[in-house]
Formats: C-alpha cells, sequence, structure tokens
C-alpha cells in the first residue's frame, strides 16, 4: 500500500515523517479531513485570526495529494 | 520459560481482590471444567447475535471487546489482560451484543457458562465477587464514555496507558514502569475514536514531552506522576479495594 504523509500547517509547522499506510489516494483525502476535524474540535484556537489551517498531505515522493485548508472570518465590527 | 499460573488461579486471585474467598470458595473456582486453548491473535471468542457457551478466561495474551456500525466502522469497547474472564456479563444474557476477540496470540481456559452459572448460584461469595466484576466493567465503560466523548487526544491517549499500566499493575503482571502494548495504532484508533494518523502524532507528541518512550510495541513510563495528570487518571472507577458486604 502507499504511505502518505499528514504535515499540519497552522501557525506552527509539523512534519509527518513517520507517514501512514493507506490504500489510496482518496482513502487519504477522507483519512486528512477527519484528522484536521479531530484537531480541531480538540482545539477551535488553531485557526487564528484571518489565518487558516491546513492538513496538507504529501506522498512518498513529496508530491501534493491533498490540501484541507479550515479558515474563519468574522464579520467587520460595525457591520 | 516459567510456567504460566493456571487460568482459573489467576481468576481466583482477580476474584478475591473484589471480595474474601473462603479455601472452599476458591477451591470450586480451581475446580471448574475449563478446557485450555492457544488462539491466534484476532481469533473470535464470541460473536454478536450468537448465544455465549463458554466463560472465557484468559491465561496469557491481550483481548478486546468490539462493536461494528452498520457500514462496517468498528469500535473498540474494552481490553482485557490476563486473568480476566471475558465473558461474565453474558453470564445472564442469552445473546451476545458484542463481538470478542483476541489481540494476541493467546491461552484462554473455556469454562462452560452452565458451570459457571451453577458455581455462582451455589457460592454467595462467587456471587458478589462476579457481580463486583461485572459492575467494575460497566465503571470501565462509563470512564471509557467519557474519555472518548470528552477528553482531547492527547488526553485520551494518556489515559488508557494509565490505565493498561494499573489494572496489569494490580494483576501483579508488570506494568507501573512500562510494559509491552500488542496494539497497532489503527486498533489503538478504534479504542480511542481517532484516525492512526492522529494516534501516531499524538504518540509522538507523548514521547517528545518525555511522558512515555517508546521501543517498538514497549511503552516505558518513566515517571507515573506527569502521566498520569496529562491522562486526567485517576484508578477510582477501577474499584481496587475489598467491597465489603
Amino acid at each position: 500500500m502507499p504511505r502518505f504523509f499528514f504535515h499540519i500547517d497552522d501557525h506552527v509547522h509539523e512534519i509527518d515523517e513517520d507517514g501512514q499506510e493507506l490504500v489510496s489516494a482518496a482513502e487519504a483525502r477522507v483519512q486528512a479531513i477527519i484528522f484536521a476535524g479531530a484537531l480541531l474540535r480538540d482545539d477551535p484556537n488553531l485557526i487564528w485570526d484571518g489565518e487558516g489551517f491546513e492538513v496538507r498531505v504529501t506522498d512518498e515522493a513529496g508530491k501534493p495529494v491533498t490540501t484541507v485548508h479550515v479558515s474563519a472570518t468574522d464579520a467587520e465590527p460595525g457591520s | 520459560m516459567a510456567a504460566l499460573p493456571s487460568p482459573l488461579a489467576l481468576l481466583v486471585r482477580k476474584l478475591s481482590r473484589h471480595v474474601p474467598l473462603e479455601p472452599e470458595d476458591r477451591a470450586a473456582l480451581l475446580a471448574l471444567p475449563a478446557t485450555l486453548r492457544t488462539l491466534d491473535p484476532s481469533t473470535y471468542l464470541l460473536r454478536e447475535g450468537d448465544p455465549p457457551q463458554y466463560c472465557a478466561v484468559l491465561a496469557s495474551g491481550f483481548a478486546y471487546r468490539q462493536k461494528l456500525t452498520g457500514e462496517g466502522a468498528r469500535q473498540i469497547v474494552s481490553l482485557h489482560i490476563p486473568g480476566e474472564a471475558l465473558d461474565l456479563q453474558s453470564l445472564y444474557l442469552d445473546v451476545a451484543d458484542h463481538n470478542i476477540q483476541t489481540l494476541t496470540r493467546a491461552e484462554v481456559a473455556l469454562v462452560p457458562r452452565a458451570a459457571m452459572r451453577d458455581l455462582v448460584q451455589t457460592r454467595p461469595a462467587i456471587a458478589h465477587a462476579v457481580m463486583v466484576e461485572i459492575l467494575v466493567e460497566g465503571s470501565i465503560s462509563r470512564e471509557w464514555t467519557l474519555n472518548i466523548g470528552r477528553r482531547d487526544a492527547q488526553t485520551r491517549l494518556a489515559h488508557l496507558l494509565c490505565e493498561v499500566a494499573v489494572r496489569l499493575d494490580a494483576q501483579g503482571l508488570s506494568g507501573g514502569e512500562g510494559y509491552e502494548l500488542p496494539m497497532t495504532q489503527e486498533q489503538l484508533g478504534d479504542a480511542l475514536g481517532l484516525t492512526a494518523v492522529h494516534v501516531n502524532r499524538t504518540l509522538k507528541a507523548l514521547e517528545a514531552q518525555g511522558l512515555i518512550v517508546r521501543n517498538r510495541r514497549h511503552v516505558g513510563i518513566p515517571q507515573w506522576t506527569p502521566l498520569r495528570d496529562v491522562g486526567d487518571f485517576t484508578s477510582r472507577y477501577l474499584h481496587f479495594g475489598r467491597q465489603p458486604s
């Protein structure tokens, strides 16, 4: 099975050096979304004002497979 | 290799920790008819929907209970260590509501369910101890619900590592300073409601903080207090003390 790497980018960058064997890129996409959701559930402040939060999946060659990007936008004061 | 204590002797040890057992109670437990089996990892001891035939006692190895969603997603709902009876909760329920599988290669003693029921009906102290054991399993289950429902990934995993350490220790199997945890990251994920990716990240985070030391499947615990604090763990729900009648 191919190995996929799940990196986290928010105000810090966390590189996944271990990776995970999964059946396909489609499964890696699903796992990335669930992983991102669980990280945000644990700490909603991972989304900093104006800055997004990303789980970036790469393959064994380091090529991008999928990026899950989550951001929040507050209303302008007075609007 | 040292001879393993008989599985029924382990069961006596476990039950007598809940309730004082008279020599006659101990002798009756040790005299239960039991068939010894060595099982490969992932062998089913009981399948959901089947009538339970045996009360299995684990002599060595780990086992777990699991349930599946309609779509086949698996949740591991409890873990079992040597000396534990796997099916006391099915003693009075005629159909299994979950699956029981070995996690590792395991030696089990299969006691016919009817023999166990007869013993419980004739010896009040054993009935009391079995009742406490079933209630403690319920308590562990409630703690797991809290753990999975309300604790973050790091706390959740640290809590599980603490629970296994303390249970192994209480059974007289080394645990407090570290132990062999024969679970893949996927299996840990199935027990904790996390993806394997998340389990891997969380194990590394615990290790980076010096809370655990990993060597393959061995989990070393250099200092108990910091891991216990991170895991929000107290052993109250395991009810280790004797339960006076």
